[in-house]
């Protein structure tokens, strides 16, 4: 595995007392980057509706999505007029379906389909709690709906210049060493 | 899913309705009526074919559902229906006699004598064989009978024959033949300690892995059992099915076809596998050695680990 | 139909024991046991068939003079060409035969009789209906099926005498790969038939300890052991005609006197659960399958 030089900010922090004073600057201007995720799942579901009858029951379920690497996590409300995406404290309580972790990189190219769920699973890249099915249906429906980054993300709509740069940049958070972020 | 696969160059690509009818009814997965008629346009489009799953066991008194799964193949004209069901497979031979029906592996069909029965009673055109037999043993095979022969060369490895083993209904109530699922996602439960993660199911602990270890999928075959005195994978180790290396041996021997498993599988898996078999091949159309192809999807294989299974003969 | 006695039919030998034990074990079933018809066969592994091929024939005999059924059963995963060869001989028999795997069909003459055994995979009324324009007179369920199942098979196809799986381990999965051999460090082919250090196979436990599965060779099966209890009535209701038992090491011949006072009506499941534990069989008493739940369930819950 090739090693990487230099590794992204958030990811050469250790988990530790700086993580309480970013989680909570994080949690404090969550405010704008709820609004702006949830506006996108909305437009998701609005583009996508195949992928989101896929889910089923599970449309009523929350799932949390905890990146490995970051003190906050997502809640994700996947419903098709009602969705939502919240940020929330690592740990913080809540009646979740699931909880999904991994590093935040692995987490995005999981949503795009680039990453494979089962070979990230397999080399424990990923770690699952909860109601597996749950995750296998969102994941699955993900899957359905031919996603890329800019669809997942709240950026300007349509720009392949935007999502070939985003690409690019998630490719080389990837080369990364497998330890030390899990 | 489907058009990755035709995009990286596969000739044909099962898929299922999304209901019990097919052996992968995991949540999320498959098509309706409707994504079936348009993918099947699609894929004949790009001069690939479609091949429907239809190939659990009808559940007694609701026979009906996989009767109308196999109508709605053929509206859909799909290339063929692949069954394992003798009642599927008579329905769909008498109420479309022009219909291409392959034998699902599911009906384990391993010898000439089973593949004569299924094509004298149903007109079977195509044959996947289980991953029960040797290379040498499938050319044997293939000698015998005039039927067209689909080997697996890639992905998960069932290590039971398939459409024998109900292990997983014996510890959940749910199994590949009575509800197209085996391990279902519901029954299984990961519990992480700071020591070790284990995997369960149905409550069961059949895995336990330290914090290097590599997983497998949460099946009984490929979990970790006390017997004998050792505590061990007893059935396979979480690997999966490789047989790239196979390939020529294969094709000498007659094999029409070779599958690729991963229906429940992402478009990056489906991508890459796809591609570097359809190099493959091609690269044994030309007389090419094949064997730089051969180490490019060990990341993708359970455990991070593959074997060629059945098709060596210590495997046994 | 619905008070004629249900039969009781003694399962083939799943296990390799010496066949001087397999003979001393028929003896006593033809002496001592209440059953209406025997199994006979190797149905597991062919590497084992000929070390018995004499002692099961003079068994029939026994059996035969007894005034048992006697049925021969044949491989369930017949591979190599002495399997198959095996599976042509019997197929070949004008005599009612069980078949265990589909390949037999393809050399029995159409119309001969034949009982479809519980490894095939018969799982709804159109499979069954296909069996029996070819012959099939009687269907012993597989064993994931629950009763309900079974019930609508019989509703559909009321001249198919239905045999259930109801005492014993479980037969669950087959494989090209010997389990036994691999445990101890060998492959199929030079097994040196260490499957026979197991003559009601070889437990298998989870991590935590919990007694789940058997390994015989090839075969997996359950480390439970299935007992049907459910009222005669509802079995007659479902159209059940036969109860088949599975051979252990435990008395066989007093497991089939305790099924017969409970199919007959003498005695209540509770006390046919105790006389089958009575007997040191080699698992705990389960029951999921016909109940529509997880096959490892226990009897009594």
């Amino acid at each position: 595995m090739r090693r990487r030089r230099t590794r992204p900010y958030i990811a050469a922090r250790e988990p530790g007392a700086d993580h309480d004073v970013l989680a909570s600057a994080m949690i404090a201007w969550r405010g704008p980057v709820e609004a702006l995720l949830t506006l996108s799942l909305r437009g998701l579901a609005r583009r996508c509706p195949a992928a989101f009858a896929r889910l089923g029951d599970h449309q009523a379920s929350t799932y949390l999505l905890a990146p490995a690497d970051m003190p906050i996590a997502f809640t994700l409300a996947p419903h098709p007029q009602h969705g939502a995406i919240r940020v929330v404290r690592r740990g913080a309580a809540g009646v979740h379906i699931a909880r999904v972790s991994a590093p935040l990189v692995d987490l995005l190219a999981l949503f795009d389909g680039s990453l494979d769920a089962d070979a990230a699973f397999f080399c424990r890249s990923i770690h699952v709690e909860g109601d597996v099915g749950a995750v296998m249906a969102l994941h699955n429906a993900l899957e359905s709906a031919d996603l890329r980054l800019v669809d997942l993300l709240p950026l300007p709509a349509g720009h392949d210049a935007a999502n070939a740069i985003l690409a690019h940049l998630m490719r080389a958070a990837r080369r990364r060493p497998a330890s030390g972020w899990v | 899913m489907l058009r990755a696969a035709v995009e990286a160059g596969a000739d044909s690509v099962y898929c299922g309705l999304r209901d019990e009818t097919n052996a992968r009814n995991f949540p999320g997965l498959n098509f309706d009526r409707a994504e079936l008629i348009e993918a099947t346009r699609w894929a004949h489009g790009r001069g690939a074919k479609v091949l429907v799953a239809i190939n659990t066991f009808a559940r007694a008194g609701q026979t009906d559902l996989w009767k109308r799964s196999v109508d709605t193949a053929v509206a859909a004209a799909a290339d063929a229906i692949i069954a394992a069901d003798l009642g599927v497979l008579a329905y769909a031979h008498e109420a479309h006699p022009r219909a291409r029906l392959h034998l699902s592996v599911q009906a384990a069909a391993n010898s000439s004598d089973a593949i004569r029965f299924y094509a004298e009673a149903y007109g079977v055109k195509r044959v996947v064989l289980p991953r029960v037999l040797s290379a040498p043993e499938i050319a044997a095979l293939i000698k015998e009978t005039p039927v067209e022969i689909e080997a697996f060369v890639f992905g998960g490895l069932c290590v039971m024959a398939e459409g024998r083993c109900a292990l997983s209904s014996y510890a959940t109530g749910r199994s590949p033949n009575l509800s197209g699922v085996c391990s279902p996602p519901e029954a299984v439960t990961f519990d992480r300690s700071p020591e070790a993660l284990t995997t369960r199911l149905g409550g069961l602990a059949i895995d336990r892995l330290g914090p290097g270890d590599s997983a497998g999928y949460p099946t009984l075959c490929k979990g970790r059992f006390d017997a004998f005195g050792q505590t061990d994978y007893l059935f396979e180790e979480p690997v999966s099915l490789n047989a790239m290396g196979l390939l020529a041996a294969l094709r000498t021997a007659g094999v029409r076809a070779v599958k690729v498993e991963g229906r429940q599988r992402g478009k990056a898996y489906v991508a890459r596998v796809a591609a570097a078999f359809r190099a493959a091949i091609d690269a044994l159309d030309r007389g090419d050695d094949t064997t730089r192809f051969e180490r490019q999807l060990t990341d993708l294989a359970e455990g991070g680990r593959e074997t060629a299974g059945a098709y060596r003969k210590t495997w046994r | 139909m619905s008070d004629m006695p249900i039969e009781l039919s003694l399962g083939p030998l799943l296990f390799n024991w010496p066949a001087a034990q397999v003979e001393a074990f028929y003896a006593r079933i033809a002496e001592a046991a209440p059953v209406d018809r025997v199994y006979l066969g190797e149905v597991v592994c062919g590497k084992r068939a000929p070390l018995l091929a004499d002692a099961l024939a003079r068994s029939a005999e026994r059996l035969g003079a007894a005034g048992k059924t006697v049925v021969w059963s044949s491989m369930s995963l017949p591979t190599n060409p002495r399997e198959r060869r095996a599976g042509r001989t019997l197929a070949a028999l004008d005599d009612l035969v069980e078949i265990n795997d589909i390949s037999a069909l393809a050399d029995r003459t159409p119309g001969a009789p034949f009982v479809a055994g519980p490894l095939l995979n018969v799982y709804n009324e159109g499979a069954a209906r296909e069996l029996m324009a070819r012959g099939c007179v009687r269907l012993c369920a597989n064993v994931e099926l629950p009763l309900t199942s079974i019930a609508s098979l019989a509703r559909d196809c009321p001249t198919l005498e239905l045999e259930v799986f109801a005492f014993g381990r479980l037969p669950l999965a087959l494989s090209g790969r010997c389990y036994h051999a691999r445990a101890h460090g060998r492959h199929r082919d030079t097994c040196q038939y260490v499957c026979d250090q197991d003559p009601d196979g070889m437990a298998v436990r989870t991590l935590d300890g919990q007694e789940f599965l058997a390994v015989n060779g090839v075969q997996t099966l359950s480390h439970g052991v299935q007992i049907v209890d459910l009222p005669p009535a509802v079995l007659r209701e479902a159209g059940v005609r036969a109860l088949r038992l599975s051979p252990h090491t435990c008395d066989m011949a007093a497991i089939a006197f305790a099924f017969r006072r409970f199919v007959d009506g003498e005695i209540e499941a509770a006390e046919l659960r105790a006389a089958v534990r009575e007997t040191g069989p080699p698992g705990a008493l389960v029951s999921g399958y016909l109940r529509g739940g997880a096959g490892l369930r226990a009897a009594d819950q």
